[in-house]
């Protein structure tokens, strides 16, 4: 993790991504992102009617630990990542992540992502972080998933889409899996090079 | 249930058998905690009581999403009539769900080492996975978190 501004400005930076403290000006994308059709999680608004003017409060409400993921070269805002329900006891928590709509086929934009996990894991001390998604995209990027996370549970039908239902999938990643040098191996398109495990 | 229904179920908790909502997860038991989990996202709930007019038990339905059809099963029980509870469980389950067409599943989360759901829910409940070493029980142990599922079609 490069860059070391931990009060104010960008968290951490990567090849092409940045974290950024989240601040009004990411809100308009982010809203665009979550509530795009097809975005793929339920989190944050589970379904609930929220205006953009009350959006900011409710994504602080659902966790100060949040940050949206900027894009180096233009400072456009790609992305948004939370710990939801954090345990700070347990040291766990869920990982929420959004994705604006024209780069959900780049693979890039995950390597906010990976900046966000490794500030959990080796930042704030988390020990143990799950992703929750549906089926379908579970199946889709199964094999990079499963490279990194261990797939935990499966809540069979569990969320409506359309006319019928998808799965719930929940993978699970501990510190002691987290091999912070996934940063270093990321190639400029976002994927994992030859080294990566 | 009623409000007075906190008046038993405060000091039950800590010591009957409960789901992760009412697992008292390093928290005491204020009244508070037992008001708000008897009404927060509550679909519908019963208090078991024993032949001899004492509680032995707490059922919740909660977090109902009705357009996906599933909910959380939440229960409190105290382990010496686990038994006496288990037909009480089914019989509300049962009900519940033939009082409401939409609903499909229940999901139970509980704690390894504070619920034995075999014992209180029979086989209708199916373990599907498990958050491995999720909650912190001592200086450096970990307990999972259990899911369960349980099908109408299981309780028909």
């Amino acid at each position: 993790v490069t860059g070391s501004a931990p009060l104010l400005g960008s968290l951490a930076e990567g090849r092409r991504t940045r974290l950024e403290r989240l601040r009004p000006r990411h809100l308009p994308r982010l809203f665009e992102a979550l509530t795009a059709s097809g975005a793929a999680d339920r989190w944050p608004l589970a379904g609930a009617e929220v205006p953009l003017d009350r959006f900011g409060d409710h994504l602080w409400a659902m966790g100060p630990i949040a940050f949206a993921v900027v894009r180096r070269d233009t400072s456009a805002t790609v992305g948004l990542v939370q710990a939801v329900d954090p345990d700070l006891r347990s040291g766990t928590t869920d990982v929420g992540v959004a994705i604006v709509p024209e780069m959900w086929r780049a693979g890039w934009p995950l390597e906010g992502v990976v900046l966000f996990v490794d500030y959990l894991i080796r930042g704030v001390g988390f020990r143990k972080l799950y992703f929750s998604m549906p089926g379908a995209l579970a199946e889709q990027r199964g094999h990079l998933l499963r490279r990194w996370l261990t797939l935990e549970c499966t809540l069979r039908d569990q969320v409506a889409v359309g006319d019928g239902y998808d799965d719930l999938v929940i993978f699970g990643l501990h510190r002691d899996g987290w091999d912070g040098s996934l940063l270093d191996r990321l190639d400029p398109r976002g994927r994992v090079g030859p080294g990566g495990g | 249930v009623t409000s007075g229904d906190a008046a038993w179920l405060g000091p039950s908790l800590g010591t009957w058998h409960p789901t992760r909502r009412w697992s008292l997860r390093g928290r005491s038991p204020s009244p508070t905690l037992v008001r708000q989990l008897l009404s927060e996202r509550v679909w519908t709930q019963q208090s078991i009581w024993s032949a001899n007019g004492t509680p032995c038990g707490l059922v919740q339905i909660t977090k109902a999403d009705l357009p996906a059809g599933v909910a959380e099963l939440g229960l409190l029980v105290d382990p010496q009539r686990a038994g006496d509870v288990r037909a009480e469980v089914a019989a509300f389950v049962a009900e519940a769900m033939a009082a409401e067409p939409r609903l499909r599943k229940l999901c139970v989360w509980s704690f390894a080492d504070e619920l034995d759901v075999a014992a209180t829910l029979g086989r209708a409940a199916v373990e599907v996975g498990r958050l491995t070493d999720h909650e912190r029980r001592g200086a450096a142990s970990y307990v999972d978190l259990v899911v369960h599922e349980i099908w109408r079609e299981a309780v028909a």
